[in-house]
């Protein structure tokens, strides 16, 4: 569904178009939201975010014009903002003192780190996602449910009709072979740095 | 702080700079269907209670331009006053000196009346004893639940530029001063009009934040300044303050002229026990709204 599209149906009718919005964009924001938000927040917070993200889209729709951008764009940009400000309340009720730069990896560089190593670690970050796509179906799916989303070998197990030992089992192997192809790069994972 | 989520600010709408989190999604989407629905739930829930809030907001400026109004004639009507007390005061004033050989009368005795204190079986109807009564009774209880606020606070709780105080129900309830914030609620919905009455106790004094219900200390202190169209009703309220160590509260308030006052039956003596939901509805008490210790089930 186009942005024109999306922007008629609520219009049109306005319960279809937000569960059209949910539906597309859906994992989307999740995604954004969980990445901000997995090292502090419950799955309830997180869904809660998500739908905090959804309300502030339909509130802003009357008031639309696409001609700034793609309603994609739009929506991630405010699925970030309001997990950040999510964690920072999140953080706020749990007494954590922290700052969020500290808890949850941001694009920000520390201060200790120089700009070549900013874009060594972007460099870095984007050649492991390569490997892990290149892992091939399930081992994909297995690595980012366990180390994205965070689910268990029997949820994962659930969810492509595996038994959770064969998805542990998968598991090993395939973080076996991207260490492998992190290594052939000259990357030296026992360090956590480039060699 | 919460930031802006303007449609029209252009940083909104560039490009999504963490390409990897969007294909990540688009690889492994993590949603399922009974996931999307409750996402959907809570987006419904919360639209609703949005309009909801703003209807409310829309009532609160309506009550606040109401009372803005009435204020705006005080100085008119002082005038007014004053110049009919003047004319008054010459007219008696000339009066008494074209009149040679006859003296004013002087008070020689003191109605016996006068000193006695109303009690639940007398009725005094007149407004204007009845409103200095409430009067003096909204002030004393108004003192009393800044007391109790005062008494169970968080101290230091400043929140959104004013001072708020929490209030300890738990801690109230044990101490049994529950009793001073149950008849200083029963007193402002029996005084003023239901819709004056819900801004005082839930926008102007009460704040509830994350849960938590928070009495306004300045707000409170200027309820006394919230102006009662004392003719449109008349309220007799008495032994109001008659509160024992127990569980015992002593109240009587009989609203009499107005029949679309929502308390037509406010006769409570001698409780020994809490509100039941029911008369909790009857006093016009939203649920929501109430304490936990106003209900026993």
């Amino acid at each position: 569904m186009t942005d024109q599209e999306w922007l008629a149906l609520m219009h049109k009718d306005a319960k279809k178009g937000r569960r059209a919005l949910i539906e597309q964009y859906g994992n989307l924001v999740y995604a954004i939201v969980l990445n901000k938000l997995k090292a502090s927040a419950s799955r309830e917070d997180i869904e809660d975010c998500v739908s905090d993200v959804f309300v502030a889209v339909f509130t802003a729709a009357d008031s639309f014009s696409l001609g700034h951008g793609t309603l994609k764009t739009y929506i991630s940009t405010i699925a970030k903002r309001t997990a950040i400000d999510a964690w920072r309340k999140i953080s706020y009720r749990q007494n954590t003192t922290g700052y969020l730069e500290e808890a949850v990896p941001t694009e920000l560089p520390s201060e200790e780190e120089t700009p070549e190593e900013t874009v060594s670690r972007s460099l870095q970050k984007q050649r492991l996602w390569e490997i892990v796509r290149s892992l091939g179906e399930p081992d994909t799916t297995i690595v980012i449910r366990q180390y994205f989303y965070e689910q268990t070998a029997r949820e994962i197990g659930k969810a492509l009709s595996m038994t959770a030992a064969a998805v542990q089992k998968r598991s090993v192997r395939a973080r076996q072979r991207i260490k492998e192809l992190l290594e052939a790069d000259g990357y030296d994972y026992r360090k956590g740095d480039a060699v | 702080m919460k930031r802006r989520m303007n449609p029209d600010d252009r940083n909104l709408w560039k490009e999504w700079d963490d390409r990897m989190i969007e294909e990540l999604a688009e690889c492994v989407p993590a949603l399922d269907d009974a996931a999307k629905d409750r996402i959907e739930r809570l987006c419904e829930e919360k639209m609703e209670l949005r309009e909801t809030m703003n209807t409310q907001n829309t009532i609160y400026a309506t009550n606040v331009e109401n009372i803005t109004r009435t204020q705006r004639y005080r100085p008119l009507i002082a005038a007014a006053a004053c110049l009919l007390l003047t004319v008054g005061a010459a007219g008696v004033f000339m009066m008494g000196t074209h009149r040679p050989g006859v003296t004013p009368p002087v008070a020689t005795d003191v109605p016996t009346e006068m000193t006695t204190e109303p009690t639940a079986e007398t009725q005094p109807n007149h407004s204007d004893t009845n409103g200095s009564d409430i009067r003096e009774a909204l002030h004393i209880l108004t003192e009393r639940a800044m007391m109790v606020s005062a008494d169970y606070p968080t101290k230091g709780e400043a929140l959104e530029g004013t001072s708020l105080y929490e209030v300890d129900f738990a801690q109230m309830e044990a101490d049994g001063s529950p009793y001073d914030y149950a008849s200083f609620e029963f007193l402002i919905r029996a005084t003023f009009t239901p819709d004056v009455a819900d801004w005082v106790l839930n926008d102007s004094i009460y704040k509830e934040i994350d849960g938590v219900l928070y009495i306004d200390e300045e707000k409170a202190a200027h309820l006394q300044g919230v102006p009662v169209n004392w003719s449109a009703f008349t309220v007799t309220i008495d032994a109001i303050t008659e509160m024992d160590t127990g569980n015992t509260c002593t109240f009587r308030a009989i609203a009499t002229d107005d029949p679309a006052i929502q308390f037509p039956d406010l006769t409570v003596e001698d409780r020994t026990d809490y509100y039941t939901a029911q008369q909790v509805d009857e006093l016009g008490w939203r649920l929501s709204e109430k304490p936990e210790y106003l209900v026993k089930e």
